[in-house]
């Protein structure tokens, strides 16, 4: 019994050892360069994925709304300039979907990064898929994800 | 000047309105933005047609309501230089607008296109050309635009060389609404041959943008539903029927096997646990298990439980999604078997739910001694959860829990009970909702926040408990516990529990008590109502767990219990019926101040 009782005490000492507190860091960044965004990465978000059916959509947690495609507010004319709504609306959820599911670390493995990318290329799950089951990107040699992932790491600003 | 008007009106409504954004075939090649021409819109270089150069289709900005058009002379198969007239007609009265690719399986432009469009309706109303053919890179693409023709008409001429063609025909008829909702739309793949050559795959794909990929998953998921209606319970069909059979088997098995190892103080249960709140959730848990002694040493026990629950609460509505109803169901089984003064006992649970799978298991040991008079009680646990996300195949985390638990308990005199226990438990994995999300900069919900990110938790939790238990008799008819326990954790969260019990005997096969509880408990270091944005960073750890806010419950339960013998020398029968009631006060969470509960539980135990 005395055997048990002094393994029983060592393996809770153990437990108790590993239990370090809570890391700290930083998950996203809460800002990325505007500018650059509605320069270079919102026309190419409206041109992959702000249709009606896809994220110009407001039941959707990512959304990106822009002429030809969806408006925020639908008395907007379908083709008039982007609205400073949509813009931030737009940047606000990209500067979202940088999160990730139990906060990984690189701008790669981020939701903005890893949905529109085809799986086989490292991807994640993504419904949006077109007619022959393809995902957005298909590799990260793919010029539009290229450019979101140089947003995405701070490397894009205003021209 | 009322004449006038009615008939400028008249003309206006009759003439072809711009059906979508892009009723100029020019917009699908314009680029998206407008910061250099003031031209905004352009479709970027997409053109929609389906085909391996540009996957997307009409369908993705006008819709999938099907559209009247009509194809014809597609070629099943052909002759090199042969030539072919495809025409693709729509109603008189409808605002067509048609895009027509042909290409092989990579997406390259197979034999010539030219256009037919000397006739009247097949071009615009000021006799312009109402089909155009754009070179896009490699590609080219026929587009007749939404001007009021009625058909397009191209003759493609075959190929010198190669086996094989795809026709990629999208198209869309415009409700005049003015932006691209709500218009009918077509998208059309044909497989074509040269004469001779193996047949290409088939042809003809619906427009839905994912209908090549979500026939198989449609076929699978009809299948694993099958498989599952076979193995547990279906969400979908009669599972108010399904779990009545279920529990029956339980049953039957237990009565079957039950008389062959049936022995003295062994036991067949089944109890029924309804709750409902002010949170729109409700809780559903049927219980059945057994409890079997074989020979004079050894006990074992099997249990099966069901969670139904069905909830539209805060954490659903805050996701934006319809109410959700769950299923979970446990399988448990333990072992003991007793050694003089010391019990060694083992214990197994799995639990499944569309999402959620959880392996877990533990070893236990009872030493008793001082005559008797003291127990000294240990547990080690350890479990394995797999979490996954409804509708995202590619998400699975895992949460890992070791657990050591040691109690003392202590008979200070015949009439008085105390205990000491201590619990700790180390998680590592995902302790969060792969279904919440966290607000950054408005009000913790993400409505109205700029920023919306998953909730993420540490990896590492090591959670700690202390207790303090007292049982005293008073009288014959009369006993009082008391209760007190500490929780504390290395995420910041303190917790304090105190339990109440009154039992009352009235009489001898009859048993009253009354329980009351209550809880406070801190908020987890990393918990904020709303996350600012102002900072320099988003801090890592964010939450919307309500269980992670400072909150603190009441709870007041009343049961009675009553025994019957079912004959002379026979089985006892055990029935329990408790109605409790709680209340969640919630000091620090948007969106939810406080939560009203009430649940009944009835049991029924069979002592053979």
């Amino acid at each position: 019994m005395r055997v048990q009782l002094t393994s029983c005490l060592a393996w809770v000492a153990w437990l108790t050892l590993v239990g370090c507190a809570a890391e700290v860091g930083e998950a996203i960044p809460s800002e990325l360069d505007a500018c650059g965004f509605e320069a270079e990465v919102y026309p190419q978000l409206a041109r992959d994925c702000g249709f009606p059916t896809c994220h110009g959509n407001d039941q959707r947690f990512f959304q990106v709304w822009a002429p030809g495609r969806a408006r925020l507010d639908e008395s907007t004319g379908i083709l008039a300039a982007p609205t400073r709504a949509e813009l931030d609306r737009s940047y606000e959820r990209a500067l979202s979907m940088l999160g990730s599911y139990g906060g990984a670390g690189t701008p790669e493995d981020s939701l903005l990064l890893r949905k529109p990318l085809e799986a086989s290329a490292g991807g994640a799950a993504h419904r949006g898929v077109d007619r022959l089951g393809r995902d957005v990107y298909p590799s990260t040699d793919d010029p539009g994800w290229q450019r979101l992932a140089q947003w995405a790491r701070g490397e894009v600003s205003c021209p | 000047m009322t004449r006038l008007f009615l008939f400028t009106a008249l003309v206006a409504t009759s003439l072809p309105t711009s059906a979508h954004a892009f009723s100029s075939s020019s917009r699908f090649a314009a680029p998206v933005s407008g910061l250099e021409t003031g031209a905004w819109g352009g479709g970027g270089g997409r053109w929609f047609t389906g085909s391996p150069g540009d996957g997307f289709t009409c369908a993705v900005c006008h819709g999938e309501r099907e559209a009247p058009f009509e194809i014809t002379g597609i070629p099943d198969t052909w002759e090199p230089g042969s030539e072919h007239v495809i025409e693709i007609t729509w109603p008189a009265d409808q605002n067509g607008a048609v895009a027509l690719e042909i290409v092989d399986a990579d997406g390259r432009p197979v034999g010539t296109l030219s256009i037919e469009d000397d006739e009247p309706d097949a071009r615009c109303p000021a006799d312009a050309p109402a089909t155009l053919a754009w070179p896009v890179g490699d590609r080219e693409v026929v587009l007749t635009e939404a001007c009021g023709a009625r058909y397009q008409r191209v003759r493609w001429t075959a190929p010198s060389e190669g086996l094989e063609a795809f026709v990629y025909v999208a198209g869309v008829i415009g409700n005049r609404s003015g932006d691209p909702t709500g218009d009918a739309t077509i998208s059309e793949r044909f497989a074509t041959a040269r004469v001779g050559a193996p047949t290409p795959e088939a042809a003809s794909l619906g427009c839905a943008t994912t209908d090549a990929t979500s026939f198989p998953w449609v076929v699978l998921l009809v299948f694993v539903l099958a498989l599952r209606g076979r193995s547990r319970p279906a969400r979908a069909r009669a599972p108010c029927a399904r779990r009545r059979i279920r529990a029956r088997h339980a049953l039957l098995v237990a009565w079957l096997v039950l008389p062959a190892l049936a022995h003295a103080d062994d036991t067949v249960s089944a109890s029924l646990f309804i709750r409902n709140d002010t949170d729109r959730t409700t809780v559903i848990t049927p219980d059945v298990s057994a409890s079997v002694r074989l020979g004079d040493r050894t006990t074992v026990r099997a249990g099966y439980t069901v969670d139904i629950w069905t909830s539209a609460s805060i954490d659903v509505r805050t996701a934006a999604t319809r109410a959700i109803r769950e299923q979970r169901d446990e399988l448990n089984a333990g072992l003991a078997h007793e050694l003089d003064d010391v019990t060694l006992g083992a214990d197994y649970r799995f639990s499944h739910e569309g999402d959620y799978v959880a392996h877990g298991g533990g070893l236990n040991l009872r030493y008793r001694f001082a005559d008797g008079n003291a127990t000294l009680g240990a547990r080690l646990s350890a479990a394995q959860d797999v979490v996954s996300r409804s509708g995202d195949d590619d998400f699975e985390r895992r949460l890992g829990t070791l657990g050591a638990l040691v109690t003392f308990t202590q008979n200070i005199d015949p009439k008085t009970l105390v205990q000491l226990a201590y619990e700790l438990t180390r998680r590592d994995g995902y302790q969060a909702s792969p279904y919440r999300f966290v607000g950054i900069g408005g009000d913790g919900r993400c409505q109205d926040s700029p920023l919306c990110v998953p909730e993420t938790h540490p990896g590492l939790r090591i959670r700690n408990a202390l207790a303090l238990r007292a049982r005293r008799a008073f009288g014959e008819r009369w006993s009082f516990g008391l209760d007190y326990r500490f929780y504390f954790d290395d995420w910041g969260l303190r917790g304090n529990t105190i339990l109440g019990t009154l039992g009352i005997v009235p009489t001898e096969r009859s048993l009253v008590s009354l329980r009351y509880r209550f809880h406070h408990q801190t908020a987890a270091s990393f918990y904020a109502p709303f996350y600012l944005l102002d900072e320099d960073s988003v801090p890592r750890f964010v939450t919307r767990d309500r269980e992670l806010s400072p909150l603190f419950t009441h709870r007041l339960q009343v049961g009675y219990e009553h025994g019957l013998d079912l004959s002379d020398a026979g089985p006892e029968l055990r029935l329990t019926v408790a109605v409790g009631g709680s209340t969640f006060k919630y000091l620090d969470f948007v969106g939810l101040d406080r939560v009203w509960a009430l649940d009944l539980t009835l049991a029924a135990v069979v002592v053979l």
